[in-house]
C-alpha cells in the first residue's frame, strides 16, 4: 500500500477529532466526571451549555444543542444513534479547585476560553500565570488525546471501548 | 518557536488564509493547520503509532451497525 504523505495523513485522520470529543463526553458521564489525567492528577470534566453534533456524508447533518445540560438529554443521544458525532463541545474542567471553561472543536480549535482566576497581582507575573494556565490546559487535553489514541490503537478498543461507546449511545435512547 | 507551533487566536477562516500567506512570505515557512494527526505527532506518539493511526477507519456508533 502506498504510504500517505503528511497532507494525506492529516486529511485521513480528521475523524479522530470527533471521536476524541465523543470519548471525553463518554468518559465524563461514565466516571461521574472525575478521573485522573496522566501527569496532572485528578480533574473533574463535565460538558457544559453547548454541543454540536454532525454527520458528514453527502451533506452535513447538524444537531446543535444548548441549555444547562445538553449532553444528557434524549436529543443528544438520538443524534449519536443517527450517526452524528460531536464536532464542538463546551467543557468545564476543574483541577486543584481552579476552573477552566472552554469550547473544543474536532480540529482542536479552542474557543471562548475562560481561565481560572489569577492568583498573582503583579502585571508581568499575571501574564506569565495566564500563559502557564493556558499551557496547563493544552497539556491536559494533550494527555487525554494520547490516552484516547493509544486506547484506539489497542486491540481492546474493538472488544471493550467501542461496545461501551455504543452502550452509552443506546442508553440515551432510554433516558 | 522551539515547539514548531504558531498559535493564532482567531477563528475566521478568511483571516487564517491571510495569516498563512503572510507567514509564508515573511518566514519562508508553510503553516500546517492543527488537527488530530498534527497534534498526535507533537504529543509524543511513536512513529509506529502514527503509521497505525493512518490506517484507522472511523468508528460507527449508530444502530445499523450494532
Amino acid at each position: 500500500m502506498k504510504k500517505m504523505d503528511l497532507a494525506e495523513r492529516i486529511a485521513h485522520c480528521a475523524f479522530l477529532g470527533r471521536e476524541f470529543l465523543l470519548y471525553l463526553w463518554w468518559k465524563s458521564e461514565t466516571t461521574g466526571g472525575t478521573f485522573d489525567v496522566p501527569g496532572f492528577g485528578e480533574v473533574t470534566l463535565v460538558l457544559e451549555a453547548n454541543i454540536v453534533l454532525e454527520r458528514k456524508v453527502d451533506v452535513v447533518e447538524r444537531t446543535r444543542l444548548t441549555g444547562p445540560d445538553p449532553s444528557s438529554g434524549r436529543t443528544a443521544k438520538e443524534a449519536l444513534r443517527h450517526g452524528e458525532l460531536p464536532t464542538r463541545i463546551t467543557i468545564r474542567l476543574v483541577r486543584d479547585e481552579r476552573e477552566y471553561v472552554f469550547t473544543l472543536s474536532d480540529d482542536f480549535t479552542l474557543r471562548s476560553v475562560k481561565l481560572p482566576a489569577l492568583l498573582t497581582e503583579e502585571e508581568d507575573e499575571r501574564l506569565l500565570e495566564r500563559i502557564g494556565l493556558a499551557r496547563d490546559l493544552e497539556g491536559m487535553l494533550d494527555a487525554l488525546l494520547v490516552e484516547y489514541l493509544r486506547a484506539r490503537l489497542s486491540p481492546a478498543f474493538r472488544t471493550e471501548t467501542l461496545p461501551a461507546l455504543r452502550r452509552f449511545a443506546s442508553e440515551v435512547a432510554h433516558a | 518557536m522551539s515547539e514548531g507551533v504558531a498559535r493564532f487566536y482567531g477563528t475566521a477562516s478568511k483571516v487564517h488564509d491571510v495569516l498563512a500567506e503572510l507567514f509564508e512570505k515573511t518566514f519562508g515557512l508553510e503553516l500546517v493547520p492543527e488537527g488530530p494527526y498534527t497534534r498526535a505527532e507533537r504529543v509524543g506518539l511513536r512513529d509506529s503509532e502514527l503509521d497505525a493511526l493512518a490506517t484507522l477507519t472511523p468508528i460507527v456508533i449508530h444502530r445499523e451497525d450494532v
